[in-house]
């Protein structure tokens, strides 16, 4: 037997990279990513939000960027190009080209000084879409992973005229080196995944809509950036003509896409962020009109549907059908010009805009090519990378190569995300994870700390070269330290991030045996971690580090206030003190895995899902209620437009999984009871037919419990006239040969779906019912060659490859859109179907011999399983996942995975990449064999618990309540299921519980510090509560970006606002402070799911009743804050500063 | 359990005025929302801010009782503290008031807090609903478990009224289901619409239990009295 490789390597670090690198690297593969750009992120960092949810983009992609970065088993190369490889599957050799930055990233701070420095100020910015510039010596944008300087040595001067080198003179930690040159590293790797990406079409090349001569018309990317907060214009739409505020914004699709002259397909995902854009851009300013011009809204996955009704029913989105020929342009106000009819009313209308936005093509990236040739795969008619049929997704032309994201296919970022995992589980097939002794690092023994020994803190000032040091007095802050309670030691360093300082603190733990250690430096979110590492190996518990923000938070926000920053320093370095002298130590959390998984559906999702845990050499039972494996495979013929025979394919599937002795297979079987969490689960599993009950013991669950087509009872004479059937019924006549050539055939589209009105159907829309009714147009004219067919319809959404058969299918059948439903009558035995077709705005009547409907896909009854494993179900029924953008797979709940239509409706494909990401996740702790959790975790006191369940109200993980099967009801937290968010502790009226490491004592004296400082006088004094995840991040994006507001708050770190009781508040106000501040995650972008929402409910029961008690309300504040809003961050606060000044004054 | 809302803090503030030193207490017994040792600190910050708006400096405690409707429980909890504190504020519904003011006859308990009903909570609309009206004669049995003496706002023994519209009732704008409509659905389902279609007569108020006094246990002091009297 031979010993499988353990590595594989990922090409591109965009968010399916990302993904797909994160779930092997959790697998324990020893993971390999390579990235072309100086930072890793890719498309995502430009975007300002995501559909549907509205989510900031960079907010909930940072935290990933950043993970991926300090993951112990992935090795990340940036700038960096694959050159060459050889080999087959399990054992391919690699050559990357790691290109040179001239910087060293092991010592570069991204202090920026040389940034600063750069005469070469002019460049267009490729992050900015050219709309802003940047310098020679640059780091691409604020949240760059790594935040490391790169040197563009195409417009260096030095390196392209041999002059200036200032920046190397600039930067005090040496950190630039002309001399550095490009490097060839080898590796050998078992499978490689492929996740370049995409590039957008030149918009330029349709000359009718004048991209490149009319300055005020935009690309879709370059608008993007302009609605970030962090973009060139700060968020506000400026139109590049005259930097005027665009008042009237018009949207175009399909700009070069569904276009035979330029791309015949359908990009996919533009109607959808053409529709967010609308939606932001009438959020940002509500009185800026935007109108969309689109052939057909494709929406393609969840919940996009109720997106689009709400951007035009809530937002005022105008949508007009029909694509504008041509735009012109003004003379002198440079406004823009489109004639566009109105398909509604049939009327031409000529409307004037401030700002054109074109919704340009997605096209295969250039270099595509270049890359399939270096790595031997093939690529399709459209250029992206291709896959052996229509239901395969991740696998190309060669063995061992996956691909996964836009490259393949264009893809939103949910399915991306889905399919990277399902192609991590394929790449993982030819690997060996590495062992845990590969994995482990040795550690010294931790030093004992009794609860009695005395605080002995050290203090670490760090002068980040200049950054702190010039505004600041370090000494000083030094010598403050000094005198503080408990600190035994107190020095500075030139940079404390330095591997000189961490010797040095480990030195001085060692030497003056110091229990706790404080630097006050940059920002936590970066160089915690870093800390954390050192002392625990000077034998210290982790948790006994604290970490004060003196520049971010500090200095580069008040660069002119040398004085003031200095006493501000100084409180935050005692509040930190203050903190640090209650730290405890904490231990991971660890739970085994019971190394069995349960799959709960037999359809092709939850096969699939099967087959790839299995065949990493895990027990799987499956439990599927009808008698056979395949699920609704054994009620269609003909999948997808490549004719791939339904039952062939189910067979082979079957043939395939029947192999896994592995794979306890229980059919006419349900769930009736399951009990536990992540790593084991008890189940009970009853067989229908024979009655029987069986128990098994599980570690981790996937739930693919599929939908089906629904059947509109007495809906249009279905169920009373044979003639009227759905498309399903259809397709089996069809392929048995029962229809007769001749026949008038009437398709009716959307029936029962994107419904508005409860009673009419569904909202959501099904997203198969279009191909699936244009494969039946085909197919039934290849065989009924004198059938008369009609389809009737309001928009047809097609994936993209299957655009050129809808094209195909147009010639074969008469379309017809309407805009009222049409009617079906049965008079004197004839079926008469009456339309209004808007395009010719006529009222048109059908003598029909068959109809057929489209009826929505529905989920199967799934209720109670949903109550039994406390997983949510979404409005429609289908079960609801842990984040609907970057958590497709997940239920929040951890240990339960999800896949296939049971998720929302989507094609065959689609249920096999997601069963296989399911399956990924899924894997993770199996490998592993434990589950583990930073012990951020909240603690019940049985003794104080009154068992009144409203910490279970607010847990949205299902990690705290009540243990109904335990003698003594008192509330218990799962420590494996809670994520540290705190809410609880701060719900419970019986202060039963601890948040660990943000405990009340913890916090409490944070805030009396906060407010104390007896060498100024500065008025207003102001304690902000900031969550971690995005207003702390604002308040470091802020930082990065040296946007200045007053030193007058106090900022203190919790993990989330829901954290915040109202107790801290009033303690604040008691304590003298003149105002309080808490800054969170939009509503919706919560790093916890809703806990903002409890802060907001918090908040408004305080603010009520502050004014009862004499302290204006104005005095208190609750904004939410996103990590890209620096900007807004520095404006909040300088505006409550001057509010809350002007009232205490008064 | 008893749901109750909390007093307006001006209320609660002149209550407590001609006090320096006050004693507040909480209650971790069936009072929703429940109103433990947190409410009861939160309360306490609210009064000192309020005191100090008003040029006073008010000096207060929060403790927690597990129960305060019962004597034994409030009496070993509150006792310590009772010499210390001018006047004490509960959060308990009304009979924890009176119980502590029963319990403590040397010091006045205040009410934090107004009772509003026995109710429950119903999770999935987030409020509380008023279930049984404790009535003392219960005809539940009759009407498919829904109480139409607590559910009905004219509290009929026979329904609906003329003033169901859609299954809404008139009351509260038709925003609230007339419960008659809703015992006749479930009794509908379990086919016992004899149940529904039966006269009950009109509600014997004797039964009312205002002011209710019950012993917990049988008195069997006249035991054999009550035997004599029976032959």
């Amino acid at each position: 037997m031979t010993v499988k490789l353990s590595s594989i390597l990922v090409i591109g670090a965009g968010i399916s990279g990302i993904e797909a690198a994160l779930t092997l690297g959790e697998q324990g593969y020893k993971v390999i990513l390579v990235e072309k750009l100086p930072s890793i992120g890719g498309r995502m960092t430009q975007l300002d939000k995501t559909f549907p949810t509205m989510d900031c983009s960079i907010c909930i992609l940072a935290p990933k960027m950043v993970e991926v970065s300090r993951h112990p088993n992935v090795e990340l190369l940036t700038y960096s190009e694959v050159q060459d490889i050889s080999g087959k599957a399990g054992d391919f050799k690699v050559k990357i080209l790691k290109k040179s930055r001239y910087v060293d990233i092991e010592v570069c701070t991204g202090c920026e000084a040389c940034v600063k420095k750069c005469p070469m100020k002019k460049i267009k910015s490729e992050f900015n879409e050219e709309i802003g510039n940047r310098t020679a010596v640059y780091i691409p944008f604020p949240q760059a992973v790594p935040r490391k300087a790169v040197i563009d040595k195409e417009t260096c001067l030095f390196l392209t005229k041999n002059a200036c080198r200032l920046c190397e003179k600039e930067c005090d930690a040496n950190a630039i080196h002309f001399d550095m040159e490009d490097e060839i590293v080898e590796y050998n790797v078992a499978s490689i995944i492929v996740a370049t990406g995409i590039d957008l079409l030149d918009p330029g090349v349709i000359t009718r809509y004048h991209y490149g001569d009319y300055s005020n018309v935009i690309t879709a990317m370059q608008f993007e950036r302009l609605l970030s907060a962090s973009g060139p214009t700060m968020g506000e739409i400026l139109r590049p003509s005259d930097n005027k505020h665009a008042q009237n914004i018009a949207l175009i699709a399909c700009v070069g896409s569904r276009n035979k002259s330029y791309r015949p397909y359908c990009s996919k995902f533009c109607c959808m962020y053409m529709i967010k854009e609308g939606v932001v851009t009438r959020e940002h300013s509500p009185d800026t009109d935007v109108t969309i011009f689109f052939n057909d809204t494709r929406v393609i996955g969840k919940n996009q549907e109720e997106f689009v009704v709400r951007a035009k029913e809530d937002y005022g989105v105008k949508y007009y059908r029909g694509l504008p020929g041509v735009v012109s342009e003004e003379h002198e106000s440079n406004d823009l010009i489109i004639s566009h009819e109105d398909l509604d009313t049939g009327k031409v209308l000529t409307d004037k805009f401030d700002l054109v936005v074109l919704a340009n093509a997605v096209v295969a990236r250039k270099d595509c090519g270049e890359l399939a040739d270096i790595l031997g795969i093939e690529i399709n008619e459209f250029g992206f990378f291709k896959t052996p049929s229509s239901i395969e997704d991740l696998r190309s032309t060669r063995e061992g190569i996956y691909v996964t994201g836009s490259c393949q296919s264009p893809d939103d970022i949910a399915n991306s995300v889905a399919k990277a995992s399902g192609a991590a589980v394929l790449a993982g097939s030819h690997a060996e994870p590495l062992s845990e002794e590969e994995q482990k690092v040795e550690l010294p023994k931790l030093k004992i700390l009794s609860e009695r020994e005395k605080p002995r803190i050290g203090v670490f000032v760090c002068h980040c070269g200049l950054n702190i040091g010039r505004y600041v007095d370090v000494p000083a802050l030094v010598e403050y330290a000094r005198t503080l309670p408990d600190v035994a030691f107190a020095m500075d360093n030139k940079y404390s991030c330095s591997s000189l300082t961490q010797d040095i603190i480990k030195e001085k733990i060692e030497e003056l045996n110091l229990n706790r250690v404080v630097v006050a430096a940059c920002t936590p979110r970066t160089h915690e971690t870093l800390f954390q590492k050192t002392i625990r190996e000077a034998g210290l518990n982790e948790y006994l580090f604290n970490f004060v923000s003196i520049r971010e938070l500090d200095t580069w926000v008040h660069m002119n206030e040398h004085d003031k920053a200095t006493d501000k320093a100084k409180d935050l370095i005692r509040m930190g003190v203050a903190r640090a002298k209650f730290l405890k130590q904490e231990a991971k959390i660890k739970g085994e895995v019971v190394r069995e998984a349960m799959i709960i559906g037999g359809g092709i999702a939850g096969m699939s899902a099967a087959m790839e845990i299995a065949n990493k050499g895990f027990k799987v039972h499956l439990v599927e209620k009808e008698d056979k494996l395949g699920g609704q495979l054994n009620l269609i013929s003909k999948i997808n437009f490549d004719k791939i025979d339904s039952k062939e394919f189910l067979e082979n599937q079957i043939a395939r999984y029947k192999e896994f002795d592995n794979i306890s297979t229980h059919i006419s079987s349900e769930v009736v009871d399951i009990k536990g969490s992540i790593g084991n689960f008890d189940v009970k599993i009853k067989n229908n037919t024979q009655g029987k009950e069986t128990k098994i013991n599980v570690g981790v669950i996937v739930l693919a419990t599929g939908a089906n087509e629904f059947k509109p009872k007495n809906w249009y004479y279905y169920g009373q006239d044979s003639r009227i059937m759905t498309h399903q019924e259809f397709s089996k006549k069809l392929h048995t040969n029962e229809l007769i050539d001749g026949e008038t055939i009437v398709f009716i589209q959307c029936i029962g779906q994107r419904q508005t009105d409860s009673n009419k159907g569904v909202s959501y829309c099904s997203l198969i019912c279009c191909s699936e009714s244009i494969k039946n147009t085909i197919y039934t004219k290849e065989k009924y060659p004198n059938s008369k067919l009609y389809t009737l319809y309001r928009d047809i959404r097609v994936g993209t490859e299957e655009e050129q058969y809808y094209w195909k299918a147009r010639e074969m059948a008469i379309y017809i859109r309407f805009n009222k439903y049409p009617e079906v009558d049965i008079t004197n035995g004839k079926v008469d179907v009456k339309v209004k077709d808007i395009l010719s705005q006529e009222n048109l009547k059908i003598i029909a011999d068959k109809v057929v409907l489209s009826t929505p896909l529905y989920p199967y009854e799934n209720r109670q399983l949903a109550e039994l494993l406390k997983v949510p179900r979404d409005q429609n029924g289908f079960f609801l996942e842990a984040h609907i953008k970057l958590r497709p797979v997940d239920f929040a709940t951890d240990g339960i995975y999800l896949a296939g239509t049971a998720h929302g409706p989507k094609s065959i494909a689609q249920s096999i990449s997601q069963a296989r990401g399911a399956a990924a996740h899924a894997l993770i702790p199996l490998i592993a064999g434990i589950v583990e959790n930073e012990p951020l975790i909240s603690i019940v006191d049985p003794a104080l618990c009154i068992a009144c369940q409203k910490c279970y109200e607010v847990c949205n993980f299902g990690a705290i309540g009540v243990n109904f099967d335990n003698d003594i009801l008192v509330s218990e937290s799962n420590p494996l299921l809670c994520k540290g968010c705190g809410d609880c502790a701060a719900a419970c009226p019986a202060e039963a519980i601890t948040m660990s490491h943000f405990a009340d004592d913890q916090l409490t004296p944070m805030i009396s510090e906060a407010l104390k400082g007896d060498f100024i006088d500065e008025r207003p004094r102001i304690v902000a509560f900031l969550c971690n995840w995005c207003s702390y991040a604002g308040a470091d994006t802020c930082g990065v970006s040296r946007f200045q507001y007053p030193t007058n708050i106090r900022p203190i770190r919790v993990m989330c606002t829901g954290r915040i009781p109202k107790r801290f508040i009033l303690q604040a106000f008691i304590e003298g402070a003149d105002g309080v501040f808490i800054g969170g995650c939009h509503i919706g972008d919560c790093h916890y799911l809703k806990g903002n929402y409890d802060a907001l409910y918090r908040y408004e029961e305080l603010n009520e009743i502050l004014e009862k008690v004499g302290i204006n309300p104005e005095r208190f504040r609750l904004e939410w804050i996103s990590a890209s809003e620096g900007k807004r961050f520095a404006e909040v606060i300088t505006d409550f500063v001057e509010k809350v000044k002007e009232i205490v004054s008064t | 359990m008893i749901i109750t809302e909390q007093k307006d803090i001006n209320e609660i503030y002149e209550l407590i005025k001609p006090y320096n030193k006050i004693l507040i207490t909480g209650c971790d017994g069936c009072c929703q929302p429940p109103r433990s040792i947190n409410e009861a600190k939160v309360l306490g910050q609210l009064l000192e801010l309020k005191a100090r708006n008003e040029g006073k400096d008010l000096k207060w405690k929060a403790i927690t009782i597990l129960r305060q409707c019962d004597d034994r429980i409030v009496a070993t909890t509150c006792r310590p503290y009772v010499e210390d504190f001018e006047a004490i504020i509960t959060m308990a519904c009304g009979l924890g008031v009176v119980m502590m003011n029963n319990v403590l006859p040397k010091i006045l308990t205040y009410p934090a807090q107004n009772s509003m009903y026995g109710g429950v909570q119903d999770n999935s609309q987030n409020r509380y609903i008023e279930y049984c009206e404790t009535c003392g004669d219960c005809i539940i049995g009759e009407t498919g478990g829904i109480c139409p003496r607590a559910g009905c706002a004219k509290h009929l023994s026979n329904g609906p009224c003329g003033g169901m519209v859609q299954g809404m009732c008139e009351v509260g704008g038709y925003t609230i289901p007339c419960a008659w409509v809703r015992i006749w659905q479930r009794l509908k389902e379990f086919d016992r619409l004899d149940l529904f279609t039966k006269y009950r007569g009109p509600r014997d108020f004797r039964t009312s239990t205002s002011p209710g006094y019950k012993h917990i246990y049988k008195d069997y002091s006249n035991i054999e009295e009550e035997k004599e009297e029976s032959k």
